[in-house]
């Protein structure tokens, strides 16, 4: 028996929906357990399964995290909760889990995830950021700071479940951001599993995760008409957070777009819209024809680059 | 053709010589190609080789590490150009290459790490640290700040010319202690190394690297007299920094006090009195107080006791 899962809040409930309408559209009859940790007065259908924060809450490790998170950040316990959450699903009787943020869209066929659940124990996606410091500094320290892995999504079998624990654990110790102490909530941790646990798979698929911050190295390109990663890889799954957002509509990354446009409407369906979520974002900016023209010449990038070859020959 | 190589300044000169002989007892060929980075008139003898660092920079990112380091931190640059004498190794018909600090000691047989490198392009060595923040918080913060692996120990072959050449290019970018943007001198850039390059081996003998900072996870154990780690290893190389050598003396990691002996002897036989040069009071050690004190436990009996207390409430 095999799942996708989720944490959200109530206000999240049109993406979890989103991200189960993206699953079935791919491969049908994917169920998706979503753990709501507000309100519990939702329904479910066959395959998208609503638990109640209480239904979760049993081991001492999840009663611990609740002490210390559900009262003080919400954020923090719904990031804190993943391992559990995932443990629990799987001693309910599920053998393979694939935990993705509400806010992962799938764009195609990801069987190939659940299957390399058979033979791996934990699955992590890499951030992929741009590791030369000289074209950008930031996608390093990002990786070094932050974490090399994105704990949007993680898979899980049985033998899993050690791994699990001690992220459980660890998240229970500290889920905060504290760069002089090596932390970043609970995503740092997941550094250390592929030392400390056999069978830690780091999913190579660099169609997996395409969000804004590998925007370079996972590079986009439209080849005969269809989006195509790094010449090589499909598209599986996107991360629409505000930034691969922005960047789509700053034309930072462009071949996304149809993608977002399609999950704006879907998301819209379920009543919630996104341009006026993120009040910030100017959504009609982005379609200026000034927008357009400086993102046909470019030239600020082209001196950079200029200067940027110029400064390596000295 | 394969071989260790280290990087020293003139004054650990016995450190590289005793790590040979260490070398030497298992696989009595094995060669051992020794930098510099000060100056010095030492001659290369069989096996022992002997390189200036004027020798090695023939690449700009060996000059402009040279030139960023050189003349400002004498550690900054020895540790940085570890990458570049390893590429440097390769340019000249090596296939494999591990890279020791000078202050490793081998106490058995490690032709396997050498195998692991018919099939792999790098391997690294965890530290092995404690990471259940319940019983030792300080050792999860050190692997996430210092690393997940240690510098002090790296095999690659030749397909890992590619993750060398990067590695190189960041001790070039930053060499520096910087825990507010993620960085730990040249070592916690290999975190980044099995997830970016292909043919990364993490090493699981627990054997290997032992160190203060493995004691609780790597478990030494006596077991029909021999030293045994986690009741399934034998140990293949102890780092002994000054850590590791005030953890032995002090008692925390005394199954390790006769590997100790016979390396504080070698190090005298060239020349290098541990006793007199580093700043042990080695006399402190031995005292009946000590001994006393490792026998009761007192404080970590009661610390255990506090613990469980916490826990239960």
């Amino acid at each position: 028996m095999q799942t996708f899962c989720t944490i959200i809040t109530a206000d999240y409930l049109p993406f979890a929906k989103v991200l189960h309408a993206s699953l079935q559209k791919n491969v049908p009859g994917t169920a998706l357990q979503v753990l709501v940790v507000d309100k519990n007065d939702f329904v479910s259908d066959e395959y998208f399964i609503i638990h109640p924060l209480e239904s979760i809450i049993s081991s001492s490790i999840a009663k611990d995290i609740y002490k210390k998170y559900a009262h003080t950040n919400p954020d923090h316990f719904r990031w804190a909760l993943k391992p559990v959450f995932i443990s629990y699903l799987l001693q309910k009787g599920f053998e393979k889990i694939l935990f993705a943020d509400s806010d992962i869209y799938f764009v195609n066929n990801f069987c190939f995830l659940f299957d390399e659940l058979e033979t791996s124990n934990i699955l992590l996606t890499p951030h992929w950021s741009n590791p030369n410091p000289r074209e950008n500094e930031g996608g390093l320290i990002h990786v070094l700071k932050d974490g090399l892995f994105n704990a949007g999504f993680i898979g899980a079998n049985k033998k899993g479940l050690e791994a699990l624990n001690c992220w459980a654990e660890m998240c229970h110790f500290k889920t905060e951001v504290n760069p002089g102490l090596g932390l970043f909530v609970d995503q740092k941790y997941l550094d250390i599993l592929p030392v400390q646990f056999p069978g830690v798979k780091i999913i190579k698929h660099q169609g997996c995760n395409l969000a804004s911050w590998n925007v370079k190295i996972c590079k986009r390109e439209n080849i005969d008409g269809k989006l195509i990663i790094n010449r090589k890889f499909e598209p599986i799954f996107i991360h629409f957070t505000k930034e691969t957002i922005v960047n789509i509509l700053n034309h930072n990354d462009k071949l996304l777009y149809p993608y977002l446009e399609k999950y704006i409407e879907q998301v819209k369906k379920e009543g919630f819209d996104l341009p006026n979520k993120y009040s910030d974002l100017d959504f009609s900016k982005y379609y200026s024809l000034f927008l357009n023209l400086k993102h046909r010449l470019r030239i600020r990038t082209r001196l950079k680059g200029l200067l940027f070859n110029l400064a390596e020959r000295i | 053709m394969q071989t260790f190589c280290t990087i020293i300044t003139s004054d650990y000169l016995p450190f590289a010589k005793a790590l040979h002989k260490s070398l030497k007892q298992f696989v009595p060929e094995i060669s051992l190609q020794v930098l510099v980075t000060d100056e010095h008139n030492f001659a290369s003898s069989k096996n022992f080789t002997v390189h200036s660092v004027n020798s090695i920079l023939n690449s700009s990112v060996a000059k402009n590490i040279h030139k960023k380091y050189a003349f400002t931190s004498g550690s900054y640059l020895r540790w940085a150009l570890k990458p570049v004498f390893i590429n440097y190794l390769f340019q000249n018909n090596y296939d494999k290459v591990i890279y020791s600090d000078a202050d490793l000691f081998f106490v058995s047989n490690f032709n396997f790490l050498l195998e692991e490198l018919d099939n792999n392009n790098f391997i690294l060595s965890p530290h092995w640290a404690k990471i259940n923040p319940l019983e030792n918080g300080n050792s999860l913060m050190e692997v996430l700040n210092g690393g997940l692996y240690n510098a002090g120990f790296i095999g690659v072959n030749r397909q890992g010319i590619e993750a060398i050449n990067w590695w190189a290019e960041m001790c070039h970018f930053k060499t520096e202690d910087n825990p507010e943007l993620g960085l730990f001198y040249d070592q916690k850039y290999l975190d980044i190394l099995p997830v970016q390059f292909e043919g990364v081996k993490i090493l699981t003998h627990k054997g290997c690297n032992l160190a203060s900072w493995n004691i609780e996870t790597c478990k030494r154990r006596i077991i029909d007299g021999k030293l045994v780690i986690n009741q399934v290893f034998e140990p293949v190389f102890i780092h002994f920094n000054s850590e590791t050598i005030a953890n032995i003396l002090n008692g925390n990691d005394k199954l390790l006090k006769p590997f100790l002996e016979e390396y504080m002897q070698l190090l005298k036989a060239e020349g290098f009195d541990l006793y007199r040069n580093k700043n042990f009071d080695f006399s402190k050690f031995n005292s009946p107080f000590l001994k006393l004190k490792y026998k009761l436990l007192l404080r970590t009996r009661f610390k255990r006791f506090l613990f469980k207390l916490a826990e239960r409430l």
